[in-house]
């Protein structure tokens, strides 16, 4: 007995096998079923097999939760590059040893001649690891300007020389550099 | 299917048989089927029928291709004269999918999706300041593995980060269930030059997969900038500021010539979106590797915004570096 609506899209059925045998071995139903469809007359619905997905937990970040990492790894170099925290009472604001614009400083480096360099704090860039200083002298008439970065692994120490005269008014002193309409 | 065919044409001259057996369709472009290709004889014998009396030679009993696949030559039938070697049927040719790979210039190593977590600046022992980008390696593992034979290359999958599985599609947690890993946040494949690059799937990636001081490259998707003027997106000057110029002080000026061509170029450089479009970064520099932390500190700026993620593999260019 034909059936109709039997034109699956199955692949690989011969010719010889029958309409019915074709729709059982497409939809793998039993021979109760095939039956069924046979006096039926309609394809049967497939039931839906549901294969629960199993699910796998993540293991933890082995950054703490709320953690910068720049946090994290400006903390550890400080620790590292200033583990007596001279740099820090010399820079930071409300220490009692804290450095002014104005105070004249030497800065003495990590060569092999121990050089060093004198000068008054024109101004102090705070900004934790990358804080810097710029320092202002005149050697031989020449105006020389210096930015030493403070944490930086060549500084080997900052001698305090003298403080302002009058407490500068302003933290960027670039002022203090010649006007350069001077004599024209 | 492909031997039949060079059987059911007529015996020509050698040349047509030859010009049809150098036809792309004997050497199909998947590489499997290139391993399981018949024995040359099936189809030697079409156009060996010359009946050329000359004594039988031997013949080595593999062929090497470039692509070191060895097909075997089983013996030919008495009567017919073995074939030499400059009669012998193409090698695998120059535009084919297994020449382009052989020549293909690929890391061994896998790489691996970090997020991408700021910048900031570290001191060497001279003293020099180096600014680093703050690469974040969170959870890394292998999710899946492309092979040649099944895939036609080499490539392992890594999946990053987490994610809720609430918020990963069906299709997407059956994946990263067969790979036995938890759902992750993003997924990118890095292809590998051989079986040797690649790494069992589940396998974790941690920052000691590099090293201090090796290169890498880095690529990602840049900052997103809109629609940008053409001063920002090409670099073009602008008009003065002054001097009678009217309302048109940031635009590209002339866009082309007169009446020749009479028409605006193809790909003249205008106005448009500018950003998000993939960069590579090649040959950063390995900084330092914390890894307490799962972070890499790489030398220089890294493409795209903060917390997106980035790929990272061995540089190309510098391949002394294991």
């Amino acid at each position: 007995m034909s059936l109709p609506l039997l034109r699956l899209p199955v692949r690989g059925f011969s010719v010889a096998e029958t309409c019915v045998s074709a729709l059982r071995r497409a939809m793998r139903m039993t021979l109760e079923d095939s039956r069924r469809v046979q006096n039926a007359g309609y394809q049967l619905k497939r039931k839906p097999t549901k294969v629960p997905i199993k699910i796998f937990q993540p293991g933890p970040s082995l950054l703490p939760k709320g953690s910068e990492p720049k946090q994290l790894l400006e903390q550890k170099l400080t620790s590292e590059l200033d583990p007596t925290g001279w740099r820090r009472q010399l820079f930071q604001r409300s220490s009692p040893l804290a450095l002014r614009p104005g105070d004249v400083v030497r800065v003495v480096f990590n060569s092999e001649t121990n050089q060093t360099f004198v000068g008054t704090i024109m101004a102090i860039r705070r900004r934790g690891l990358d804080t810097s200083v710029r320092l202002r002298s005149e050697v031989a008439q020449l105006g020389v300007e210096m930015s030493v970065k403070v944490y930086s692994t060549s500084v080997k120490n900052f001698e305090f020389i003298s403080r302002a005269v009058k407490k500068a008014r302003r933290a960027k002193l670039y002022y203090l550099r010649p006007d350069e309409k001077k004599g024209k | 299917m492909v031997v039949s065919r060079v059987m059911s044409t007529q015996r020509g001259t050698l040349l047509s048989s030859a010009r049809f057996i150098s036809s792309r369709r004997i050497f199909s472009t998947s590489t499997s089927s290139l391993r399981e290709l018949p024995p040359l004889s099936e189809f030697v014998s079409s156009f060996t029928t010359r009946h050329i009396e000359e004594p039988v030679t031997t013949m080595p009993t593999e062929v090497h291709t470039d692509i070191t696949t060895t097909i075997p030559i089983a013996a030919a039938d008495s009567g017919h004269r073995r074939l030499k070697r400059s009669e012998f049927p193409l090698p695998v040719l120059f535009d084919s999918t297994q020449a382009a790979l052989s020549r293909k210039q690929l890391p061994k190593r896998t790489g691996t999706i970090a997020f991408k977590r700021g910048m900031m600046s570290v001191f060497d022992e001279n003293g020099m300041r180096i600014p680093v980008t703050i690469l974040q390696i969170d959870r890394a593992q292998v999710t899946y593995i492309k092979t040649i034979d099944q895939h036609g290359y080499f490539a392992v999958q890594v999946g990053a980060g987490a994610r809720h599985a609430k918020n990963v599609t069906k299709p997407m947690l059956g994946h990263f269930s067969k790979a036995g890993v938890a759902p992750k946040k993003i997924v990118a494949e890095f292809r590998v030059r051989d079986e040797s690059g690649l790494l069992p799937i589940s396998h974790e990636i941690t920052v000691q997969h590099f090293k201090e001081g090796q290169f890498v490259d880095i690529w990602a998707r840049s900052k997103g900038k809109g629609f940008s003027g053409v001063m920002k997106r090409h670099g073009f000057s602008g008009l003065p500021a002054s001097h009678g110029v009217s309302v048109s002080h940031r635009s590209a000026g002339s866009t082309g010539q007169s009446q020749d061509p009479g028409r605006v170029l193809k790909g003249k450089k205008m106005a448009g979106r500018m950003g998000g479009d993939n960069v590579t970064v090649q040959n950063s520099k390995v900084v330092k590797i914390y890894p307490e932390f799962g972070l890499v500190l790489v030398k220089g700026p890294v493409p795209g915004p903060k917390y997106a993620a980035v790929s990272i593999q061995d540089a190309l260019k510098k391949s002394d570096v294991e």
